[in-house]
């Protein structure tokens, strides 16, 4: 087993005029959860689709698993669930899933086997109903979801890569999602997924990247990369009484550099040289009902705010709107 | 290899399931002989039609060139008529009316009155300018009929003819015979192998097999096209791509769908034979007689019923 599932170096990819990914370099370790994070239009599909070899990188060099991308032996040992869900509309599930199957190498009765398991877990397959003999348009928005899901993960590949997973799930097939990706790592293969959603991958990743603009801003394990943007944050949570004396505390700067206000609940950047007693006393005596005063390392959402801005979106990425959308 | 059949094994099967094959199969022989008998049929009505002797001749010329159109119009459908009387009127003739120049405009009127009480179909009229050849009129409600018009022009042109060459002093008739010349010219092809048959044949037959040919091209080309749309703005390209080089994905398109237009014309094809071997069982169960083998064939299959209904056809059908 290698080091590395992903090895990425130095690799840059332009379109035209347009620069999609400049001179990247990065390490996915075997084994671990990565988040490839970024804003619209940040590089994150381009990467992914020359992980995958869809299109080919202008220079660089990836090796997935110590081989060349383009090795066609590595592709079996891939399974890829794209930002943009397509199926064949027209045909039946279960021989969608077959006919996937049977691209990755696994034919006949074992694949039929998987097929059901997997229907199975997702609730495809019920007593009831069985969802794998109805065609794909028939099925809902959700369970079209779960059949590409299961066509990712259906020959058990070693490396899973997930664009923009959770777009379009509800609550429970998100939290089913979620659930999966740490039965993969528990399993040890290697899941890769790209996302805007700051706190999944807080939440669910090893080892995170953020790019902007085509350019890799920072990357590494998500407690290193807190480590290394350590600040003295407060995470404050209030009760509804008081909330009007608190403005006037958040806006001295001998206390606070920044806080992101949720409402109800705050995250603080303390001002240098800011004691946080003198908060907590301050708060306090503005008569708000504190439920929670904890000093808290940045989450990555702060981290991503604070390396990549607000204003990173490329030129005419506000068409996006319109459902143009680049990772 | 295993990728490439499973993209094969998948471009044929869910074709031949689908709808749009059962009616292909089923109504594609349909359309085919549709193409060939419809236009046949449509010619076979623009044929000049009965209508064309319901005609009135205002003869303004004052030589008796309306009588003599009045026969070139009427060919040989006529009965035998004698032009040296005043009017002649045949069975199936036209009226022929000597008016004065003069006199004609209100001919005209007449003749138009009668055309609107469907009594006539038209009337043509024929002047100093038409013994001139420089023009002739016509007005009535087949004047839409390309074949009608056709025909009442040509007898003009004929008349006109004859009325020259019988100043220079030729005979019409002893024109026609030395100009008319029916020849019959066959053609055999002769091969490394020998005689090969009708060089006519031949050429049918090769262009029955490029018209087929073409067809399936465009057809089946155009079904590869569109499934190759499909698979980019359903997004299953990618998904596909990430598995399978796109050099093996189009290479299992074109063999699926071409296996696919296989499976079609092998079926028409058999459909056809069986069909011509059962013929005489359904056709007597529509209590109708048994037609002949190549009469059959060119119902079922426009193209080799093309084919072997020229073959079949004796040479004077052909002229």
């Amino acid at each position: 087993m290698t080091e590395y599932a992903i090895d990425i170096v130095n690799v840059t990819k332009r379109y035209a005029e347009h620069t999609a990914v400049r001179d990247l370099t990065l390490r996915v370790p075997t084994g671990s959860v990565y988040g490839l994070l970024g804003p619209n239009g940040a590089g994150k599909t381009t990467t992914i689709r020359m992980i995958l070899n869809i299109i080919a990188p202008d220079s660089g060099m990836i090796h997935i698993f110590g081989r060349p991308s383009n090795d066609p032996k590595i592709t079996e040992r891939l399974g890829y669930l794209p930002e943009e869900r397509g199926l064949y509309r027209k045909m039946q599930v279960r021989r969608v899933l077959k006919f996937l199957a049977e691209l990755k190498g696994v034919r006949g009765k074992e694949a039929d086997r998987r097929i059901d398991e997997w229907l199975e877990r997702l609730s495809l397959k019920t007593p009831e109903k069985d969802w794998g003999l109805s065609k794909i348009d028939e099925l809902s928005r959700g369970m079209q979801q779960k059949v590409q899901f299961i066509g990712t993960l259906l020959h058990d590949p070693d490396l899973v890569i997930l664009d923009e997973p959770f777009s379009g799930l509800d609550p429970i097939n998100a939290q089913a999602l979620k659930d999966t990706v740490v039965d993969l790592k528990r399993r040890g293969k290697t899941v890769i997924f790209s996302t805007h959603l700051m706190d999944n991958a807080e939440r669910l990743c090893d080892s995170v990247c953020i790019i902007a603009r085509g350019e890799k801003v920072l990357d590494g394990t998500v407690t290193g990369v807190k480590e290394e943007h350590g600040q003295r944050n407060i995470a404050l949570a209030l009760d509804g009484d008081g909330m009007e004396g608190i403005a006037s505390i958040l806006r001295d700067n001998s206390l606070v550099k920044r806080a992101d206000d949720s409402n109800r609940f705050f995250e603080i950047e303390l001002a240098p040289g800011a004691d946080p007693q003198v908060l907590l006393r301050r708060i306090v005596e503005s008569g708000a009902a504190v439920q929670r005063f904890e000093m808290i390392q940045p989450s990555l959402l702060e981290i991503f705010l604070k390396k990549v801005g607000t204003n990173v979106r490329e030129p005419g990425a506000d068409a996006w709107s319109g459902g143009v959308e680049e990772g | 290899m295993a990728k490439l059949w499973a993209i094969i094994k998948r471009e044929y099967l869910e074709r031949v399931r689908s709808k749009w094959f059962m009616i292909a199969t089923f109504f594609g022989p349909i359309f085919f002989a549709a193409i060939i008998i419809v236009p046949a049929w449509m010619a076979s009505k623009s044929k000049s039609t009965s209508e064309v002797y319901n005609t009135i001749i205002l003869d303004a010329t004052d030589t008796g060139f309306g009588d003599r159109l009045a026969v070139n119009i009427a060919g040989d459908t006529t009965i035998a008529v004698n032009i040296a009387g005043d009017t002649t009127i045949a069975a199936r003739m036209p009226t022929v009316l000597r008016v004065a120049p003069s006199e004609l405009t209100k001919a005209e009127s007449t003749a138009t009155r009668e055309v609107m009480r469907k009594e006539r179909t038209g009337y043509v009229v024929v002047d100093q300018q038409t013994l001139a050849g420089e023009s002739a009129r016509y007005a009535g409600t087949n004047a839409t009929s390309i074949a009608d018009m056709t025909q009442i022009k040509n007898a003009i042109r004929q008349t006109i003819l004859a009325t020259r060459l019988q100043k220079v002093g030729l005979d019409n008739e002893k024109m026609k015979e030395i100009t008319f010349i029916p020849l019959d010219f066959t053609t055999e092809r002769i091969t490394e192998r020998g005689r090969a048959g009708s060089g006519m044949a031949s050429v049918l037959f090769g262009f029955s097999i490029g018209f087929l040919l073409y067809l399936s091209i465009v057809i089946y080309g155009q079904t590869i096209m569109s499934g190759v749309l499909e698979e980019k703005t359903t997004r299953v390209a990618e998904v596909v791509m990430s598995s399978v080089p796109t050099d093996t994905l189009l290479a299992g398109k074109v063999l699926g769908v071409g296996a696919v237009g296989l499976t079609q014309q092998i079926l028409w094809i058999a459909t056809t034979y069986v069909l011509l071997k059962l013929r005489a069982p359904i056709m007597a169960t529509f209590g109708a007689p048994t037609i002949s083998e190549p009469a059959c064939s060119s119902c079922c299959f426009f193209c080799w019923g093309s084919f072997s209904t020229r073959r079949s056809m004796p040479r004077s059908a052909h002229r």
